[in-house]
């Protein structure tokens, strides 16, 4: 494989050595930084690159050329993708453009995610299934137009391994079972919302692909038959049955004496399934890994509780919203010593003692969530940071007693905690975050409603959780610019920041936002402060801007959306709704962001009709998804309104 | 393996520099490039095996790395003694300077040392890490040979064309 090239300094690597470092680069920056070098190693990066997500459809062409070698092509996030597109990509896109047949990149490609590509259609999709002959994974999920026609150019790919067609919306018994006769190797299927399917789909599948080890069925009206249909998959691992309205325990009887395999499901939001149904299940697979029974049952029986003892390799358990009483958490903590993480969100009669006995026995948690588990103190917080040092996350929303006591045990023992939402914990106050800002590793930071902290607390933050990439501070009436100072020098990671209603930010603050060059989702709904001026400069600052919503913040002026319009060219997602933004801006933002895919563009006072319009046709050919009045129903062009519905947009009339 | 305390069989070897070095047979076995020639040669034990691409500045750490990880293997598995290699590898690259760190994998790739090979890999791109293209092109002794169209194209290309994600990612 390697040329042993003549080497024209003794210490320069060859060609194999060099593709093995690039191989060792873990991150995308680096990886990007070494195909810049030189020539030789942008040649070695195009040779070591096996996935791609294209985020333009100019760059597709020689992208798709460069690299022969590609498994995975990822084109969800690349505006305007349709069938004229593949058919050109497939036929002209390989070596020389006189290449008869299909493009070289195809031939060794095994994984295509093509969610939200509206604009697809079966034909399309026909000419890339038989053209990638290697094809092992397609996703297709939210391209809700999709149907039996796609489902059935989809089942040219015989050598499928894994499909996803969730919210397929038209997909029905007959699309199904083309794929099921067509891919008979498939091993993952999901096809969550696809409300059309019923019983008879989901036995011809069962019948013909029996290596299924994943089905997702949640959301559909499939009955009890269906489970006796999926009971006879002799190698099923994994079932998804979230919120299946028509099943019940009768059912849940059937799994329990099939599928030999399971080792994980999901009945959360089953309103049909109770105890009974769960102990059928539980009593059948003792090696169960993962049970989500999370809103469905209203209480965790004695029986249920002796038969879960047995699950000695449980790691995870949620049973959200049951009532449960304190005897239970020490035969859970003696017994199942695997449980990694534990769901006990809106748990009715979880006391402090409860969680103590829990934890005492589980010291590997590393997931707890015990959202809206309100009679919760800083004692149970004391106990859990003593046993369960390798906390990972740890979920309190709306634990209304939770004060800097609490916090400042967390922050002594649970160094590897990366992720703690307090949203809603009034307790928290500065010396809180504090002793919170210990926790060094934290990435992801929920402060939602705490309206007792200040910039002061954000500091500490700020000095110490160089790492964080989440932060959440949704009405957090007490933050102002200095905080936001704090923030722009030590954080420099941080990708997405909640400031909405934070009423006291400014333009000054936001050139401190304009300073975290990886933010990329910013939500800063109502501040009533900030003008153009504050709007470009993070326009102008955050280059990697995805996702921005400014509803309420009616003092911008167009001096900023100009701005957007000039320097976001990232832009994927905006929320202008409430905003003071005229016609010609409208018309620039949505014209000249190439990127920008869905819009919410209610209540704009200072746009016309024809406003509207223009706008719109400025954007068509890429926006897939966009919020109006209902009014504009009738007063926009016939014209308008097919094109868009032509190319998949969805249009959601308010 | 021969492991008497008394009678190890020892095989010569000849660097570069002309120094010859005489390491027990287990020791040089683990050079894959060795062993091959020994199996297909048995009878050549005798000889002094040149080694015209490696000095012997490279070899001596060679034998110094082989010897401990042999000495590692020899006891029982266990965490702690994970963590004792993990710091003797750590050890060991730390101290040396960017040129000797390349030497040893021209050589490490020459004697097909697999495991230290990949353990020096991981080293190099652990040295370019988060660190600037210029950084990298000096690390490397190379030189910019884009035209500044070029450089511009690739440039945008990695600011707007693509995200390398891997799908096993959410």
């Amino acid at each position: 494989m390697a040329l042993f090239r003549s080497n024209k300094n003794i210490f320069s690597l060859t060609e194999d050595l060099l593709v093995r470092v690039r191989e060792k680069l873990a991150t995308e920056s680096d990886r990007k930084s070494f195909r810049l070098v030189c020539r030789e190693f942008h040649r070695i990066d195009l040779l070591t690159r096996k996935h791609l997500r294209v985020l333009r459809i100019e760059f597709l062409p020689s992208l798709l050329q460069k690299h022969p070698q590609l498994q995975s092509l990822d084109l969800s996030a690349c505006p305007r993708i349709d069938d004229r597109v593949v058919s050109f990509l497939l036929t002209r896109v390989g070596p020389g453009s006189n290449s008869p047949g299909w493009a070289n990149w195809t031939r060794g490609l095994k994984c295509l995610v093509l969610s939200r590509t509206t604009g697809l259609r079966f034909t399309g999709l026909e000419m890339l299934a038989r053209a990638c002959p290697c094809l092992k994974s397609v996703d297709v999920s939210y391209c809700c137009g999709f149907g039996d026609r796609e489902a059935a150019a989809l089942s040219c790919a015989v050598g499928l391994r894994e499909l996803k067609m969730d919210k397929c919306l038209h997909l029905s018994d007959v699309g199904l079972a083309k794929i099921a006769v067509g891919c008979l190797k498939l091993e993952k299927l999901s096809l969550k919302w696809c409300m059309d399917i019923t019983d008879l789909g989901v036995d011809l599948l069962c019948k013909k692909c029996l290596d299924l080890k994943y089905l997702d069925v949640s959301y559909l009206k499939v009955t009890n038959e269906s489970l006796h249909s999926i009971a006879s998959l002799l190698k099923l691992e994994v079932l998804g049955l979230v919120a299946c309205p028509l099943i019940d325990d009768a059912g849940l009887q059937f799994i329990g004496h099939g599928c030999p395999l399971l080792r994980v499901i999901d009945v959360s939001r089953c309103e049909g399934v109770s105890s009974s149904g769960l102990i059928s299940v539980v009593r059948g697979h003792s090696n169960l890994l993962e049970l989500n029974a999370g809103y469905c049952l209203s209480e965790l029986s004695t029986t249920l509780l002796h038969w879960i003892k047995n699950l000695k390799h449980l790691e995870m358990i949620r049973i959200d919203g049951a009532r449960i009483s304190e005897s239970s958490f020490p035969v859970i903590s003696t017994n199942c010593k695997s449980l990694i993480e534990i769901g006990l969100s809106k748990c009715v009669g979880l006391t402090n003692m409860g969680i103590m006995r829990l934890v005492s026995g589980c010291i590997n948690l590393r997931v707890l969530n015990l959202t809206c588990c309100h009679s919760i103190t800083d004692a149970a917080i004391s106990a859990i940071a003593d046993s369960c040092r390798n906390l990972v996350c740890l979920k309190l929303e709306s634990c209304h007693m939770i004060t800097e006591k609490g916090l400042c045990q967390l922050g002594s023992s649970c160094l590897l905690l990366e992720e703690i939402d307090l949203t809603d914990c009034c307790g928290v106050n500065d010396k809180g975050l504090e002793y919170l800002s210990r926790c060094s590793q934290l990435l992801c930071l929920k402060l939602g409603l705490c309206t007792n902290i200040s910039g002061k607390g954000l500091s500490y933050i700020g000095s110490n959780c160089t790492k964080i990439h989440e932060l959440d501070l949704y009405r957090c009436s007490g933050i102002g610019d200095d905080g936001l100072e704090a923030l722009s020098r030590g954080c420099k990671k941080l990708a997405k920041l909640n400031l909405s209603y934070c009423k006291e930010v400014s333009d000054r603050g936001l050139g401190y936002i304009g300073h975290l060059e990886e933010l990329s989702d910013l939500e800063m709904r109502g501040l009533f402060k900030i003008t153009g001026v504050g709007l470009e400069a993070v326009a102008a600052g955050c280059k990697r801007l995805a996702d921005l919503d400014l509803k309420h913040c009616d003092k911008v002026d167009d001096s900023g959306y100009w701005a957007l319009a000039y320097y976001s060219r990232n832009l994927r997602q905006i929320n202008l709704s409430y905003c003071g933004i005229s016609d010609i801006a409208l018309c620039m933002v949505m014209g000249n962001l190439t990127r920008l895919q869905e819009a919410k563009l209610v209540h704009l006072g200072n746009v016309t009709v024809e406003g509207f319009e223009l706008a719109l046709r400025a954007c068509c050919i890429r926006i897939k998804k966009v919020k109006l009045l209902a009014p504009l129903r009738l007063l926009l062009s016939s014209e308008i309104l097919e094109t868009l519905h032509a190319r998949g947009c969805i249009i959601r009339w308010d | 393996m021969s492991m008497a305390a008394v009678e190890t069989k020892k095989i010569t070897l000849r660097t570069a520099d002309n120094h010859e070095f005489e390491v027990e047979e287990a020791i040089a076995m683990e050079f894959s490039t060795i062993k091959t020639f020994f199996d297909e040669n048995p009878d050549a034990s005798e000889d002094t095996i040149p080694l015209p691409n490696v000095t012997s500045k490279c070899l001596s750490a060679i034998i110094e790395y082989c010897k401990s990880h042999l000495a590692f293997r020899a006891r029982e598995t266990s965490s702690s003694i994970d963590e004792q290699v993990r710091t003797y590898d750590e050890e060991f690259v730390k101290a040396r300077d960017n040129e000797s760190l390349k030497e040893l994998i021209l050589a490490a790739n020459y004697l097909n040392i697999k495991a230290l090979l990949d353990m020096l890999n991981q080293a190099v791109a652990d040295r370019i890490k988060n660190k600037s293209v210029e950084y990298v092109r000096r690390f490397f002794g190379l030189e910019n040979d884009y035209t500044p169209e070029e450089e511009a194209a690739i440039r945008a290309e990695n600011e707007w064309a693509f995200e390398g994600v891997d799908p096993d990612d959410d």
